[in-house]
């Protein structure tokens, strides 16, 4: 499919057709034809369960996948083809117009080094700023992040600051070099619920300082719709569903989507009921077998959906779904209720 | 954006001695003398010969003489050998040409085989599997023996004796630091690292090397030890520096015969010696280890 904006001079990232399957005697594929773009300022939440390929997608972006990762497609930063990139632009392009912050700061902070020091060896790599005006922008960046006393702050080591600390310093890393993409890979997952919340609104406030996209991975539907502005949800290596993030996360059109938006409990009052798992877990290779990935697992499954993989199919208002059944009107949420009465 | 003026920021450097002696500050007696011990050993060895009797100068009037005993050049505080040479100034002299050897060796070796387990590890595939095949040769090699044999080979001197010894060292070092960053290439921080655009060299220096550098520093010390006993013992067999010049290895081996008749001293005092340097090293390397990891340097309030 092609990409609804074509050549745009605000697009920040566009794949295309992008395929990553990992060799290890046979190959396994692990993305399969991913088309998506994200524009200047946008925030897109990419969704599913663990294995799906978010993560993968993310790190096929500043090319940091394994060496034994088949990749096919293209992947096209600010207008430039990151495939074709020597090693010296690649190592430009990480940590400078696109750079990536990870789940569990802890294990991906250096130990052994202060957080200014780290902070201060990302300006080095990339800008001119060296010794002490080095450092006063790492305590500047420290307090754009929202960490208090950050003269002080600066000569810590990872292990004396709190998980949110250490998820700020990350992010004060990561932005320190003006990126125009910020991957979040999972940034709140390994934080507690309220944590969780100050990291999302610290992203949001520099998204809007910095207008930078952000790439929010992520399987917490909660996170996701609090951040994105538009949501694509993977599963098996496919995006299956795609549109503006309210009207996605509000009326699903897709099983996959709906399933996993059932299966988040709630605390509202009315909605008692027994949580709805999905049956069934992605299986492995599923994305290369024939049909629609998820029809094992569906409720909704027809025949002719083993026989043949559906497309990512156009059902207006900008969003698209790939299911058999999906059309402008079609949910998945109504027809359920028509299958229990 | 705020700009704010650090004035700790002025002198990093500063800051990692400052912790250096904060942490020498608070460390238990042990490991300061330790310190002393081998800070001791270190400066006599270096100002010694200065200081005392020509090491090879004989008094065959005053052979295999007891400590405190007086011949025709006055005291001999340590006494004599068979040869009527001052033992103090012997063991000063051995001194530094042990030390001078035991420390190049491990040096030598150390960086030779860091570098080459750093490489290994991180590049993987080809490179990794000749360099540790490598390894796995000269390890199936007993280290004596293979020493030995160079060392009798080769032409005697403080040179040979540094490169043979360093033979031995290096394999040490690759096979731990090729261990250690096999599995820190996994982790998340190198893979920040890469994210942040670091080059594989600077991954390599400034992420991987601190992050094993604990390791390093514990073999080190081992290897120190290790070396200096071996030292000793090529010097014992004869096969280390060339005589007249004494190694403390040697002084063992010679006096050892004289053993029977009483003579105790001419093996006490070198053994001595290499005993309380080895211990003193081994505490300091115990005791370095532990400050070098930050997580337990314990968290400040």
């Amino acid at each position: 499919m092609k990409q609804p904006y074509g050549i745009d001079r605000d697009e920040v990232l566009a794949l295309e057709d992008l395929s990553v399957g990992f060799v290890h005697g046979g190959t396994s594929t692990v993305l399969a034809h991913v088309s998506l773009s994200i524009r200047r300022g946008e925030t897109l939440g990419l969704v599913g369960e663990s294995g799906c390929g978010k993560s993968t997608l993310g790190r096929a972006v500043m090319r940091l996948l394994p060496s034994n990762a088949a990749v096919d497609g293209e992947i096209r930063l600010l207008g430039r083809d990151v495939r074709a990139m020597d090693d010296r632009e690649i190592r430009r392009l990480r940590g400078g117009s696109v750079a990536m912050i990870f789940q569990n700061p802890m294990s991906a902070l250096n130990p052994v080094l202060t957080i200014g020091r780290q902070i201060t060896e990302a300006l080095e790599t990339h800008t001119g700023l060296r010794g002490r005006a080095a450092t006063a922008r790492a305590v500047e960046l420290l307090h754009l992040v929202g960490i208090g006393r950050p003269v002080d702050r600066v000569h810590d080591y990872p292990h004396q600051l709190s998980g949110g600390m250490r998820q700020r310093a990350m992010i004060a890393m990561a932005v320190s070099c003006d990126p125009k993409l910020l991957i979040a890979d999972e940034p709140t997952t390994a934080l507690d619920v309220t944590v969780q919340t100050q990291i999302l609104d610290l992203l949001a406030a520099l998204q809007e300082k910095l207008s930078m996209a952000i790439l929010f991975i992520s399987h917490d539907m909660a996170a996701v719709a609090s951040v994105a502005d538009r949501v694509a949800v993977m599963y098996a290596g496919r995006i299956v569903e795609q549109g503006q993030a309210t009207a996605l996360l509000l009326d699903p059109a897709h099983p996959y989507t709906s399933g996993l938006l059932n299966s988040v409990p709630s605390v509202d009052g009315a909605k008692l009921a027994r949580l709805q798992a999905i049956p069934g877990n992605v299986s492995a290779g599923s994305a290369e077998a024939a049909g629609c990935s998820f029809h094992p697992r569906c409720r909704f499954a027809v025949t002719g959906c083993d026989a043949e993989a559906p497309p990512l199919a156009d059902i207006g208002d900008g969003r698209a779904s790939r299911c058999w059944l999906a059309t402008e009107d079609w949910r998945p949420d109504a027809a359920a209720r028509g299958l229990a009465t | 954006m705020i700009s704010v003026s650090d004035p700790r920021a002025e002198a990093p450097a500063t800051e990692q001695s400052a912790r250096l002696r904060r942490a020498l500050a608070k460390s238990p007696p042990s490991v300061r003398a330790a310190f002393a011990a081998v800070a001791l050993v270190v400066l006599v060895a270096a100002l010694g010969p200065l200081l005392t009797r020509d090491p090879t100068a004989q008094d065959l009037l005053a052979v295999l003489r007891p400590p405190f005993a007086t011949g025709s050049a006055g005291t001999y505080l340590l006494g004599t050998d068979q040869l009527g040479r001052d033992l103090l100034a012997r063991l000063v002299s051995g001194m530094r040409t042990s030390f001078v050897i035991t420390f190049s060796a491990v040096l030598v070796g150390g960086l030779v085989g860091t570098a080459i387990g750093l490489a290994s590890g991180y590049l993987g595939g080809r490179v990794d599997n000749l360099l540790m095949r490598i390894v796995d040769i000269q390890l199936a090699v007993p280290g004596v023996l293979l020493v030995l044999t160079l060392a009798a080979v080769l032409r005697p001197g403080v040179g040979t004796t540094i490169c043979v010894l360093s033979l031995i060292v290096w394999v040490i070092y690759a096979r731990v630091a090729r261990a250690q960053v096999l599995s820190l290439r996994e982790t998340d921080l190198v893979m920040a690292a890469r994210a942040t655009g670091c080059s594989n060299a600077r991954i390599l220096l400034y992420h991987v090397l601190p992050n094993i550098a604990g390791s390093i520093w514990v073999i080190t010390t081992l290897e120190f030890a290790h070396v200096m006993i071996a030292e000793a013992a090529l010097g014992y067999l004869g096969l280390g520096v060339p005589p007249p010049a004494p190694t403390l290895g040697a002084m063992i081996s010679e006096g050892q015969r004289y053993l029977q008749l009483g003579k105790w001293w001419l093996v006490v005092m070198p053994g001595v010696i290499v005993s309380l340097t080895i211990i003193s090293i081994n505490a300091i390397g115990n005791w370095l280890r532990d400050i070098h990891d930050p997580r337990s340097r314990g968290r400040p309030g």
